[in-house]
């Protein structure tokens, strides 16, 4: 994995940690936790086969962050 | 290659419970370093990083140093894979540092190698880590029992006599139990040295009051 592209996802996920999902429903929160700068500034992928795929074919390992939308 | 899997609640949408199925866990948030095979080299979940953060032991650089563990720990597997005797020894030290193999198993890996000063140092502070880790996780899933607890501090104290600690996450437990056993005795060495361990791993916020009790121990002592 790129290192600055790795540090910037780590910082992000570790800055996520303190913020809350806002918002009523659960469609709301969602959006809300999609629209945190720790998913918008990194190139995540969302789909784990593709993951794994990628990090095969570019002989890398995967930062796999698992998180939910409905508490921090 | 960084992956993100968002669990929701949303009604009528069938979610995966991915990190169940990984881990046998679900505590969000949790982060995995995997192998392309989907093998995990590194867990850290949230006990770990609430804990790690809140006494500062998780930062960009401490998270990039473990990566570069499982990297050369992947790198030299393959070393190993294709015949490569050299790499042996740094494989297994790597093995043990990510939890790969038990203490057990890396003295039987190393069992007749020739090493120099300076790997005898790094692979006793390495397998003094790894033992910590071990008795730590084995008290805290026992739910911090007694008898857990007592045969954890029996480990550590151990440790504690040989003279390698560890500076691994569970440092600062490993210090509680040496502190307990120390005020207990009244060894006013292992109160002073488990002080500084106790305040250099982050132990203020977390046993501000054992702190102060050995601080007393010690006083009385001077006396």
């Amino acid at each position: 994995m790129d290192a600055r592209n790795l540090r910037a996802a780590v910082l992000a996920a570790v800055a996520a940690l303190s913020s809350a999902a806002h918002g009523g429903g659960q469609e709301d929160k969602l959006r809300s936790k999609l629209s945190q700068p720790f998913v918008e500034n990194v190139e995540w992928v969302t789909d784990y086969k593709e993951a794994l795929r990628r990090a095969k074919e570019e002989r890398k390992l995967v930062f796999a962050y698992f998180t939910r939308s409905y508490y921090p | 290659m960084p992956f993100l899997h968002v669990t929701t609640r949303i009604e009528g949408r069938k979610d995966d419970d991915l990190l169940a199925r990984m881990t046998g866990g679900s505590l969000y948030p949790t982060v995995l370093i995997l192998e392309a095979d989907g093998a995990t080299l590194l867990k850290l979940d949230r006990p770990f990083l609430s804990g790690a953060l809140s006494t500062g032991r998780l930062s960009a650089a401490s998270f990039a140093r473990r990566l570069d563990v499982c990297e050369r720990y992947v790198a030299l597997r393959a070393r190993v894979d294709e015949g490569d005797a050299s790499a042996k020894l740094c494989f297994s030290v790597r093995a043990l540092e990510i939890g790969k193999i038990d203490a057990a198993e890396f003295g039987r890996a190393i069992a007749g190698a020739d090493l120099t000063p300076e790997l005898k140092k790094r692979i006793a502070q390495v397998r003094a880590n790894a033992v910590c880790e071990a008795v730590v996780a084995k008290m805290r899933s026992s739910g911090m029992v007694p008898e857990a607890q007592r045969a954890a501090a029996d480990e550590c104290l151990k440790l504690y006599e040989a003279g390698t600690h560890p500076n691994s996450d569970s440092a600062d437990m490993y210090w509680w139990l040496v502190a307990d056993h120390a005020k207990t005795t009244g060894n006013a060495e292992m109160i002073e040295r488990s002080l500084e361990g106790l305040e250099a791993t982050g132990g203020r916020e977390r046993f501000g009051p054992l702190l102060d009790e050995l601080r007393k121990a010690l006083d009385a002592r001077a006396k």
